[in-house]
């Protein structure tokens, strides 16, 4: 049966310990349960203090087939930040805010360009989800029309074809908005009218949300990332609005910082960052 | 994960969700586990049977723990810092991951 590890963020002691503590093994080099094999829901990159060492040991056991491993959206940034276009330009711009956001990462890569090269290769080839017989796996959120979406630009086990990554980042293609959800998760436009200040000031009329949540909620429940929900319509969202849940396999994802302690969310899905 | 300081991860043995298949590890800062938190989780995990806990020799792995210290301050990883610290006491022949993953099952659970 699966272990399904959330976002590792570069902490590569704490994925150790994790490790440990589940009662995996290290053999040949390759930690590795002679019962059990791990899911990451991706997001392995960015922000931690040790993030070739994170990648290292995920890459290792999935390829040896102790692992699964979906791509998550900075391991996606990630491809795009060093894939170059026809024309020289990267598919995701190096502005100040993309490299801060992306620096932990870039400076251990940068010092490694073998490795680099082989780390970008091996994110260009993680699936997007992953539907096994027991349970499904997202980023962030299960969306069966974008799932369909995808499947036009994948192959039959939800890789991105290699071709289409420049889509993949372009806001006028179908494929971005798939994307967005499914590794961002499902946004929703606020009322007309209707807008708030996000905690740098920035203006919104969209709202990340608790997408998972059963019972038809109002705006103010559904909201995540708004400084002062009070301010927010306190009246229902239509359910057409939201993407829903069939609730046919438990689902696991990653990607949120829900400040609850760890649990499921929902009684078919749960959140494990 | 990071801001909210816990590597989360959920045993899944094909039931319905139980908060008991939730297991964490917290995330710390850089240059985490004090020389006397490792020098108890050696004494607990006993890697190289010397039966220090049946015998109280708390101390059993003081030096061992202090180099493991050392080695995390100059970055080295958690388990390379083990791992490092038992092969420069023991013999390298003697040290297997094992020893080192009975080391940090031990932290992880302090
Ligand atoms: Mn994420």
């Amino acid at each position: 049966m699966y272990d399904i590890v959330g976002d590792i963020h570069g902490y590569a002691d704490e994925l150790e310990l994790l490790l440990a503590k589940l009662g995996y093994q290290k053999k040949n080099s390759i930690w590795q349960h002679s019962e059990r094999t791990l899911i990451s829901v991706g997001d392995l990159i960015d922000r931690g203090p040790q993030q070739k060492r994170a990648v290292d040991i995920i890459r290792a056991m999935t390829a040896n087939g102790f692992a699964k491993t979906i791509m998550g959206n900075h391991e996606f940034n990630a491809v795009a930040y060093y894939v170059r276009d026809k024309n020289g330009e990267p598919l995701r711009a190096h502005t100040v805010k993309n490299r801060q956001q992306h620096l932990a990462f870039l400076n251990e890569a940068e010092a490694i360009p073998t490795w680099y090269h082989e780390a970008i290769s091996w994110f260009k080839q993680l699936p997007v989800l992953l539907d096994l017989p027991e349970l499904r796996v997202v980023h962030a959120c299960w969306h069966p029309t974008s799932v369909e979406v995808l499947k036009d630009y994948c192959t039959d086990n939800f890789t991105l074809k290699p071709s289409y990554f420049k889509q993949a980042n372009d806001s006028a293609h179908p494929l971005y908005h798939a994307l967005e959800v499914l590794m961002k998760g499902w946004e929703l436009s606020l009322p007309e009218g209707v807008s708030f200040n996000d905690k740098d000031g920035h203006k919104r009329d969209k709202i990340r949300t608790r997408w998972w949540l059963e019972q038809d909620g109002n705006y103010q429940d559904l909201a995540i990332g708004v400084p002062d929900v009070s301010i927010l319509p306190n009246e229902r969202v239509p359910s057409s609005q939201m993407p829903g849940y069939d609730n046919a396999k438990p689902l696991f994802i990653g990607h949120y910082w829900l400040h609850e302690s760890a649990e499921a969310v929902s009684a078919h899905i749960a959140c494990v960052d | 994960m990071a801001e909210q300081g816990a590597l989360v991860t959920y045993r899944f043995n094909g039931a319905s969700f139980e908060n008991a298949n939730f297991v964490s590890v917290p995330t710390r800062p850089t240059g985490h586990f004090s020389a006397e938190q490792l020098n108890q989780a050696f004494y607990l995990a006993d890697p190289m049977q010397t039966c220090c806990v049946e015998n109280e020799i708390t101390d059993e792995y003081q030096r061992i723990a202090e180099h493991a210290r050392a080695l995390l301050v100059e970055r080295f990883a958690l388990y390379d810092a083990i791992e490092q610290a038992l092969i420069a006491a023991f013999d390298e022949d003697w040290v297997e991951p094992k020893h080192v993953i009975a080391v940090l099952e031990k932290l992880a659970s302090s």
